[in-house]
């Protein structure tokens, strides 16, 4: 993993509106890619995830920076020279080949001897879990197997980096789970490096390796998804991932003591905050970094309580999800059936317990 | 209603016009292929089967008499045609494909370029190629004004000229289906191709051309049939040298007024063209099965 396979350098894309304008859907992006490895560009749609993914493809030109993949720059290297496969958004699959003909067409194009490509195709079908099916055309497969085909068709070419585009957006919840196990199966059988375009952030923290969180054509934030779900660095990422609670605020020094201060809401904080002191600041609260019960907190020595009014109830089985008021601050609590077995009604008082370390500052 | 009747009164205009105007002649056209030519045009009411016997070998050599020529002259009309399907195809392809890839505003306007052709008469656009093409027309002119050629090159009433009027009046009928196939195909079908190694012509080759292979099939058929039977293009542009089927229908029924023999030739002429569409209706749907 320490070896740089892909890197992006001052990436800039600029596209002219129909106004007349000029936006940056690529805005001085930095990346790198390392073998083996499964990256996820994550953001909103818009956001230039898809812009990046095609000028590593071929299908964009840069207007300005440079792409290297093993040191060597691509960028005046026409895609289908390229080292690189991809996996679109609705398969494009082609509809007058059969799913054998789709498969070997990289293989055919690069005149293998029919020895090799027989064995290669099975390899793959037996990969995808498709034997049998290599004589259908592609419109007698279900959106499933035909997401599988289209993935068979670009690892068959061996690429140095797989490009995937969204491959899961057409299908249906279930069927997308089991194809993200399955992808990330498949990226860990092959050794490809995967680059994974997403706007859903379920998908992007399930497979990935590192997360690349994007926002009007730069780099919000990058890391594992559990540095990002756990300590976003800015508003953007902490909205984005996962839900979350932002308390806006500030830090004040009253009589040596620091306090959290808004219009809804004040407690005391340590003396972590002191660096913050007359600053605005935002403190991001996951959901599920409430408690009702104070004895299910392990550190009591930060903990925060704060005296809520339950407006509604929300049952998912294994959690509950209580959204609550503070006076007119509406906080998004995530609770364990077990932790409280008591019916939460509309207006009743609550007391919300967080632990102050485990929460994070941004600022 | 239930959604039979509505169906059935959805058709039916077209059903009866299809039926009055359509099937209707051609029905008299069937029956007076059978019967003895009138002596000054008309028929006479006998059954009567040499005039295909004329045609095909078996005349009785009184009245009519066998001549191969309607053979080389059928024969002759498919080489015309089919040269202009081949013509029109090439020299459509590109274009569409070109149109095809354009931005919407710009593609609207090429459209409309391409059928500008239909807002004028017919028979004046060929009388413009033969002022064109005549030995004292335009492009003659031009040649010896710049001293390429020393005497008038003879091409009106040539088989080129012919073509080349077959091509000029067709051209949009192999156009719009060509271009309505390529249009369709998904861009990222394309990319796919790029992606996973073909070059522009691989691509080509492998993609785009099967896939607009419905707009190809299509386009000739159109451009096919109407040219076989056309007489007007060979009339004007042919002259007395070149003589394509529909001509000799023509003077049958017209000059030599022999209703049976047109009739007669005109329904070997029906029967060839619905042979043909019938392969190429078979040959789209095995197609569309597999898409």
């Amino acid at each position: 993993m320490s070896e740089k396979l892909i890197s992006i350098v001052d990436a800039t894309k600029l596209y002219e509106t129909p106004e007349g304008g000029e936006v940056k859907a690529l805005n001085n992006i930095n990346l790198e890619v390392f073998h083996n490895e499964f990256v996820t560009l994550l953001g909103p749609s818009g956001c230039g995830k898809t812009t990046l993914l095609k000028t590593i493809s071929g299908f964009e030109k840069l207007d300005s920076g440079n792409i290297f993949i093993e040191g060597e720059s691509i960028i005046d290297t026409p895609s289908y020279k390229r080292p690189v496969n991809t996996v679109f958004q609705n398969y494009a699959l082609f509809p007058h080949m059969s799913v054998k003909k789709n498969i070997v067409y990289g293989l055919e194009i690069k005149k293998i001897s029919e020895e090799d490509k027989n064995e290669k195709l099975n390899r793959v079908l037996n990969l995808i879990g498709l034997d049998g099916y290599e004589n259908r055309m592609p419109q007698q497969l279900s959106g499933g197997q035909q997401q599988r085909v289209a993935l068979a068709r670009a690892i068959i070419n061996e690429p140095k980096i797989l490009l995937l585009d969204e491959p899961l957006s057409a299908l249906d919840k279930k069927l997308r789970s089991s194809m993200q196990i399955e992808l990330k199966n498949t990226q860990n059988k092959s050794g490809i490096s995967f680059i994974f375009v997403t706007h859903d952030q379920e998908e992007a923290l399930s497979m990935s390796d590192r997360i690349i969180v994007m926002n009007n054509g730069s780099i919000s934030q990058q890391g594992s998804p559990e540095e990002i779900y756990y300590h976003p660095k800015n508003k953007f990422t902490a909205d984005f991932i996962g839900e979350t609670n932002l308390l806006k605020g500030k830090i004040v020094n009253e009589h040596g003591k620091n306090k959290f201060l808004s219009s809804e809401i004040e407690f005391e904080v340590n003396d972590k905050f002191s660096e913050f002191v007359n600053q605005d600041i935002a403190i991001s609260i996951r959901p599920e970094q409430f408690f009702i019960d104070e004895n299910f907190l392990d550190n009591k020595t930060n903990l925060i309580q704060l005296n809520a009014t339950v407006i509604q109830k929300l049952f998912f089985g294994s959690n509950i999800k209580i959204i609550c008021k503070v006076n007119n601050l509406i906080l998004h609590c995530l609770i364990k059936v077990d932790e409280k077995n008591s019916n939460f009604h509309k207006d009743e008082k609550i007391k919300l317990y967080f632990d102050l370390d485990k929460t994070n500052l941004l600022t | 209603m239930d959604d039979k009747k509505k169906l059935f009164l959805l058709i039916s205009p077209f059903t009866i016009y299809i039926s009055i105007f359509f099937l209707g002649p051609i029905l008299i056209l069937f029956v007076y292929s059978f019967l003895e030519p009138g002596l000054y045009g008309g028929v006479v009411w006998n059954f009567y089967h040499h005039s295909y016997g004329r045609i095909l070998g078996w005349a009785d050599g009184i009245m009519e008499e066998f001549n191969p020529v309607y053979f080389k002259i059928f024969l002759n009309s498919f080489k015309l045609a089919l040269y202009t399907v081949i013509l029109t195809l090439l020299i459509c392809y590109p274009t569409a494909l070109w149109i095809s890839k354009l931005k919407p505003k710009f593609k609207i306007f090429f459209l409309f370029l391409v059928t500008l052709p239909f807002f004028s008469s017919l028979v004046v656009r060929l009388f413009a190629w033969m002022l064109l093409l005549k030995p004292s027309g335009l492009i003659n002119e031009i040649l010896l004004f710049l001293g390429l050629i020393n005497s008038p090159l003879q091409m009106l009433f040539t088989e080129a000229a012919v073509i080349i009027g077959l091509v000029y009046i067709f051209i949009p009928f192999m156009f719009l289906p060509l271009y309505a196939s390529i249009e369709k195909i998904d861009h990222s079908l394309i990319q796919a191709s790029n992606d996973l190694g073909g070059n522009n012509f691989i691509t080509f080759l492998k993609i785009t051309l099967p896939l607009s292979f419905p707009g190809i099939l299509g386009g000739s058929i159109l451009v096919f049939i109407p040219s076989l039977g056309n007489f007007i293009v060979p009339d004007l542009l042919g002259g007395a040298k070149v003589m394509m089927i529909g001509n000799i229908i023509e003077q049958s029924f017209l000059t030599a007024r022999n209703w049976p023999f047109g009739a007669c030739l005109a329904i070997i002429l029906m029967i060839i063209v619905v042979t043909m569409l019938t392969f190429y209706v078979k040959l789209l749907s095995k197609y569309e099965k597999n898409i």
